[in-house]
Formats: C-alpha cells, sequence, structure tokens
C-alpha cells in the first residue's frame, strides 16, 4: 500500500426496474451529480475516472467512450473494468490503488446498470466457456439454484431462515430512499408463498432486476480532509477468484472459497480479530436470501452451518450486534454494474455518518464485499480513522 | 492426434435502447424535416445531434435548437463494403462546433472540403437517422 | 402537421444482436469431443500432484498448477451432488429461443471424476430429485453426434424407474 486513501462522497440513483425517462448516460449523471452535489464538488476537481458495468446487459460497446461527455471524463483519464457482478466494487477497489500509488489525488468510480434495456438471465449465460459451459447453463438463477441446495444439504438452512433474510432486507429498504423494493409489511409466509423459480428458491429470496446507478469519490488524504470532515478511510482491500469451472466445487456457496480468501486477507490486514465482534456494520453482496446466511459463515461471522441461527437470534438485524445490509441490500436494489459499488458506497455513508435513516450510530469500521458469480470476491475494510 | 474442434455459435440477444429527451428531440426531430441540436449554456458549444451533455465541457444542456438544415463537409471516405459502394462524410450542420456522420451521395470525384451539402430526406417521415437518406451537394 | 409525440413519451427502440462466431476450443476439448462423438466416451484428466480427477479435462490443475498427467474415463453413471428445476422461462443465447420450462438442471458428478459438471436432467419434478440419487448420461445415437457436449442430451436416474 502506498499512501492511505479514503471515500469522501457517494452518490446513486433512486432505483427502479425501467428508467423510460433517461437514456444510460443521463442516469449515470444523475449518480455523479448526486455524488459530487453532496460535498459541493465539481468534475473539475476530479483528476481521473473509472466506470464499469456488464456490457452485454445492454449490449453497448465501449459504453466509457458513450458517456465520456456526461461523467466528465472527457480529456481526463478514463478507466474501464468489465468484470461481472463483483465490477463495482473492483471500481472501488481500483479507484484506492489509483489514490494510493499516488498517480491521481481525486478519483471518481462509477458503476451503473439498465437491465431493463437487456436479458439479464440470457446475457449472464454467455460467461460460460463455448464448449464446456455455455450449452448447459440455466441463467444465474439455475445456479443460485444449484447452489443454494448445497447449500441446504451443507447446513440444514431451512426456507423459514432463508425467508427472515428477505423480510430484513425489504423492511430495512423501507429506511433508504434509494431502495428499489420497499415492504413495510412483509412476512416469512409472504416469501414461503412466493411463486417457485428455481427450487429452494422463490420470488421472494430472489434480488430484483434494477435500473440505477452509483458513484463515489475518493482522494488522498489532504484533499479528504478538505472535502469532508469525516471520510472513510480505506483500511484495506483483497480481490479473489476461483477456478475456471462452476463445478470443480459443489460447495461453491456453501464455503465459498474466493470469500473465505479474501475477507480472511482485508480482516488480516486490517488487524480484525472477530469480525463479529469488531466490524460495526456490513454491506455484503447477497444475490439471494440462502445466500447472505452462506455469506455469514464464509465471513466468519458465526461457525459453519450457524448461519440460520445467526438471523434467527437477530444478530444481523438493524439493531443487532451486527447489522448486515442495513440498505436493504441486494435483495431489494440491483443494478448489477451499480449493485457491488452500492455495497461500498452504503458502507461509506455509514462510516461518514451520512446513512440518514438507516445509519447505524457509531459506526466506525465497516465491511463491503462483491459478488462474482461464486467465482469472484472483492472486499473492502473502510475507517473512520486513518490506517 | 484429433481433428481441432471448431465451433460455430452465435449469441442472439434482444435489446431495448432508451433515447432520452435530447436524443428524442433529435430523432422526432428528423421526423418533422427538422436538424435538432443543442447549445450549452457554459461554455456555448453547439453540438448536432442534440445531446445532454456538453461534448466539450460536461455541462448540462440548455435548450435544443433547430439548426439550418445545411452542411459543410469537413472530411470524406468511399468505401466498399460486399459490393456495395458508399462515401461517407463528417458534415458540420448549420455552422455547428462538431461534425456528424452521414452518407454523402455523390460522385468522389465532386467532392471537396469546405463544399455546401443539403439532406435529402426520405419519404417515410420516421424518428431515425435515416429519415435523412443522405447528403446531397447544394 | 407535427409528427411529434408528446416530449414525456418515451423513445424506445428495440432491436436484437446476433453475433456470428468461431471458437477453436483447442487441443483438449477436440480429444474429448472427439472420444464423446466416436464412442460416446466421456473423459477427463488426472492431475499427478492432488491426484483428483478433472471433468471438463484440462492441461493444468487449477490448484496444484502443474500439467495434468493422464486422460481417465468417466462415467457415463454418476451422482447428483446439488440441484434444481428452473421454473423460469428465458431465452437461450445461443439459439435466440426460450428453453421450455420447467427443466431438472444439475450438478453430476461422474463415476471416477473428482469434480462436478452442470447439466440437464431428464427429471423435471423436483420431489423425484435429491442430492446422492445416481444418474446416467443419454446420448443422442451416433449419427446424431456432433462433438459437442449437446450429445449429451441429459441425465436420467439410474434403476428400475428408469427402465422403458
Amino acid at each position: 500500500m502506498g499512501r492511505n486513501a479514503a471515500i469522501v462522497a457517494a452518490g446513486q440513483t433512486d432505483h427502479v426496474s425501467r428508467r423510460l425517462d433517461v437514456s444510460i448516460p443521463e442516469m449515470v449523471r444523475e449518480a455523479v451529480d448526486r455524488c459530487l452535489g453532496s460535498k459541493d464538488l465539481n468534475p473539475g476537481q476530479v483528476d481521473a475516472v473509472v466506470v464499469g458495468n456488464m456490457e452485454l446487459f445492454e449490449g453497448i460497446n465501449f459504453p466509457e467512450l458513450w458517456m465520456a461527455s456526461a461523467i466528465g471524463a472527457a480529456g481526463k483519464p478514463l478507466f474501464k473494468l468489465n468484470n461481472g457482478g463483483t465490477v463495482g466494487a473492483s471500481v472501488a477497489v481500483a479507484a484506492a490503488h489509483l489514490v494510493a500509488s499516488g498517480l491521481y489525488d481525486v478519483v471518481l468510480g462509477i458503476g451503473y446498470e439498465k437491465q431493463s434495456e437487456g436479458e439479464t438471465q440470457s446475457a449472464i449465460t454467455t460467461v460460460g466457456d463455448p464448449a464446456w459451459e455455455r450449452s448447459v447453463m440455466a441463467g444465474a438463477i439455475g445456479n443460485f439454484g444449484v447452489m443454494a441446495s448445497t447449500y441446504v444439504a451443507e447446513s440444514g438452512v431451512t426456507a423459514e431462515q432463508a425467508a427472515k433474510v428477505t423480510v430484513k432486507a425489504r423492511r430495512n429498504a423501507c429506511l433508504n430512499p434509494h431502495a428499489h423494493l420497499q415492504s413495510p409489511d412483509i412476512t416469512v409466509e409472504e416469501v414461503l408463498a412466493s411463486r417457485m423459480l428455481a427450487a429452494p428458491l422463490r420470488l421472494l429470496d430472489m434480488c430484483p432486476s434494477s435500473d440505477g446507478a452509483c458513484a463515489v469519490v475518493m482522494a488522498a488524504p489532504d484533499r479528504a480532509r478538505e472535502m469532508t470532515p469525516r471520510p472513510a478511510w480505506v483500511a484495506a482491500t483483497e480481490t479473489a477468484h476461483d477456478t475456471q469451472f462452476m463445478g470443480d466445487s459443489p460447495k461453491r456457496l456453501a464455503r465459498m472459497r474466493s470469500l473465505i480468501a479474501a475477507s480472511d486477507s482485508v480482516y488480516s490486514k486490517a488487524g480484525i480479530v472477530d469480525p463479529r465482534a469488531e466490524l460495526d456494520v456490513a454491506e455484503v453482496y447477497e444475490p439471494a436470501s440462502y445466500a447472505e446466511l452462506a455469506m455469514y459463515e464464509s465471513l466468519r461471522f458465526c461457525d459453519w452451518g450457524e448461519g440460520g441461527s445467526l438471523v434467527d437470534e437477530g444478530v444481523t438485524l438493524m439493531d443487532g450486534e451486527l447489522p448486515v445490509n442495513p440498505s436493504g441490500g441486494v435483495l431489494s436494489t440491483n443494478p448489477v454494474g451499480a449493485t457491488a459499488l452500492i455495497r461500498v458506497a452504503e458502507a461509506a455513508l455509514q462510516v461518514m455518518g451520512e446513512a440518514g435513516d438507516h445509519q447505524i450510530p457509531g459506526v466506525e469500521t465497516a465491511l463491503a464485499t462483491g459478488y462474482g458469480g461464486n467465482a469472484w470476491t472483492e472486499a473492502v475494510i473502510l475507517k473512520g480513522s486513518a490506517p | 492426434m484429433s481433428e481441432p474442434t471448431v465451433l460455430h455459435q452465435k449469441i442472439n440477444l434482444p435489446y431495448r435502447y432508451t433515447a432520452g429527451d435530447f436524443h428524442k428531440a433529435f430523432l422526432y426531430g428528423l421526423a418533422d424535416r427538422r436538424i435538432v441540436g443543442s447549445r450549452c449554456p457554459a461554455c456555448l458549444t453547439v453540438a448536432v445531434p442534440a445531446r445532454p451533455f456538453c461534448p466539450e465541457c460536461s455541462a448540462h444542456s440548455g435548450e435544443t435548437m433547430d439548426m439550418k438544415p445545411q452542411g459543410t463537409l469537413e472530411t470524406w471516405s468511399t468505401a466498399t463494403i460486399r459490393g456495395v459502394t458508399r462515401t461517407y462524410g463528417l458534415i458540420r450542420i448549420g455552422g455547428a462546433d462538431t461534425l456528424m456522420l452521414h452518407i454523402v451521395d455523390a460522385e468522389p470525384s465532386a467532392l471537396e472540403v469546405g463544399m455546401e451539402l443539403v439532406p435529402r430526406w426520405s419519404p417515410e417521415p420516421v424518428p431515425e437517422i435515416t429519415a435523412i437518406a443522405a447528403f446531397v451537394p447544394a | 402537421m407535427s409528427t411529434t409525440p408528446p416530449i414525456d413519451s418515451a423513445l424506445r427502440l428495440e432491436y436484437v444482436a446476433d453475433f456470428e462466431y468461431s471458437y477453436a476450443a483447442g487441443k483438449f476439448a477436440s480429444r474429448f469431443m472427439d472420444a464423446l462423438r466416436n464412442e460416446a466416451r466421456i473423459q477427463g484428466t488426472r492431475c499427478g500432484v492432488c491426484d483428483k480427477v478433472l471433468v471438463p479435462p484440462r492441461p493444468v490443475c487449477g490448484l496444484c498448477l502443474e500439467r495434468t498427467a493422464e486422460w481417465v474415463d468417466v462415467g457415463p453413471g454418476g451422482v447428483i451432488t446439488g440441484y434444481t428445476v428452473v421454473e423460469v422461462p428465458f431465452i437461450d443465447p445461443m439459439t435466440g429461443i426460450k428453453r421450455p420450462i420447467p427443466y431438472g438442471f444439475a450438478f453430476v458428478r461422474l463415476d471416477g471424476a473428482d469434480t462436478n459438471i452442470y447439466h440437464f436432467l431428464e427429471e423435471s419434478r423436483h420431489d423425484k430429485i435429491s442430492i446422492g440419487m445416481r444418474i446416467t448420461a443419454v446420448f443422442k445415437p451416433a449419427p446424431e453426434r456432433d462433438g459437442t457436449l449437446a450429445d449429451i442430451i441429459h441425465f436420467r436416474a439410474e434403476g428400475p424407474a428408469a427402465d422403458e
């Protein structure tokens, strides 16, 4: 690590199913304006821009070229990332590295997706190797269904326990004006009665498809202190991959190797020994209710097989010992290319004390994760004081 | 030794594209046989087609404006692709600060940088770039 | 007369992107596909370090970082290690048309292999499928096989229930 870096501002659109009123660049600009506007910053103060999404979700080739004027990148260094569901967190990590390296003082990181403009389940199928996996894939939903079945077999987690995750997410979302699905009265019974998509996953066990964008400003120490009284300092970042083929381990969700590797690494770098006790809040990329429970285990919030108990005991509720996804999480809002950046942005807002109605009191240490199809994890630890 | 396996496949995906107000104004303008641009309220750059953000300074565009339906040929190239020969020109519409790509229907030998062009409208008033069939010498 | 509609109506254009391409699958896939097409055989490669048999076959073991040592026949029987029944229709990008629902979809660990492959199940009733259940590959007839993974139609339950 070179010098320190900190998030000083974050902004996002109000996420919905379909944004018919704006083009993609206009939607992205909304998030940029909200981000910069939150600290009275202007595009002229930005030295470099990093942008990411899932290109086949909208079918726009070279989207960074297409939106350079919209994001204030004309004439500036502009980096594009295109690495799956985890791309938003990768944008944050890349922005942190660009600042830490000393090359740029102020970097704008952007993630976006307009899922309504393409066919997500179909486009995600093209990630499979043409010879080995593409012809025998069943979209993200088929993959999640199979992974969830192995997790249920491994841990004994119940449908009720999974449903509690959705209930937590969509009730928390009611406190977040940007969240897509806000359900104040949702019940476990309602989740259990919803339409089966790919057993054991029902409609209300799954994240929605959203149109939306998110932006953050990452700054060097002196600039960060000028821009905001309480920056969210990047204490640790990590990225970890798994092997090429999904079937190399049937426990790819139950014991998610890339999540274990990435979280262990950031805990170690940030001096965290007991994450459940030492983290004040976590924003994790949970694509499905069952996935959040499995992630509790891989993140070492509890022992193996105890993910269901954690939600039963209310540990991860807004007022629990370790609140997870007070924003409402991915189960409430999922513009894919923005989703992992929203995790980092929400963790930063918690540290900065700017999360509004879903603020957890006194957050000093926050964890954010990105998730890419059981194959890739980004993890970030943010702190209220410089490392 | 086995024969190399070469898979002949395709990726076939449907998409939808939302134009947004400024591109919509440009495209529906074409259906009205008007060419619509936009002016930056900050640096006064005039762009054609109309766009939501200034290409030079990134400011939000102000209002759209109808351009004089006439252009100046700034540069061109003639290409033959699968037996079809076409001339593509970058055209400055109504004195705008930007250039617009379109087809120029004229003998290449008759073209000169700086010459005046006018749109030849398609019979069909559609909100698409093809509402202008081509630009031709004035 | 103006053809301009009210400014608040969305201009939303619809189109289909259709990319055709050729993909050279490589030496390991070529050998695998030859055996599948000509002999209805399924093969993996064994890592000489961890001794695991890897399917799909590959030149290097991703965890040991050593070249694999030998080819090994696996299957056609195996067990289900994870499964679902997909009840959501969506377009298969390789054909441009929707796959009929419902269909069984599973991780299959072929006999003799240490890894799993995704494939379809003949069975589409969720309560008739379980982890640990034995299944076997159903191949296309030889004249119809073209050396792709689709030469395996799907997997069906072994035993009396599968008899025809």
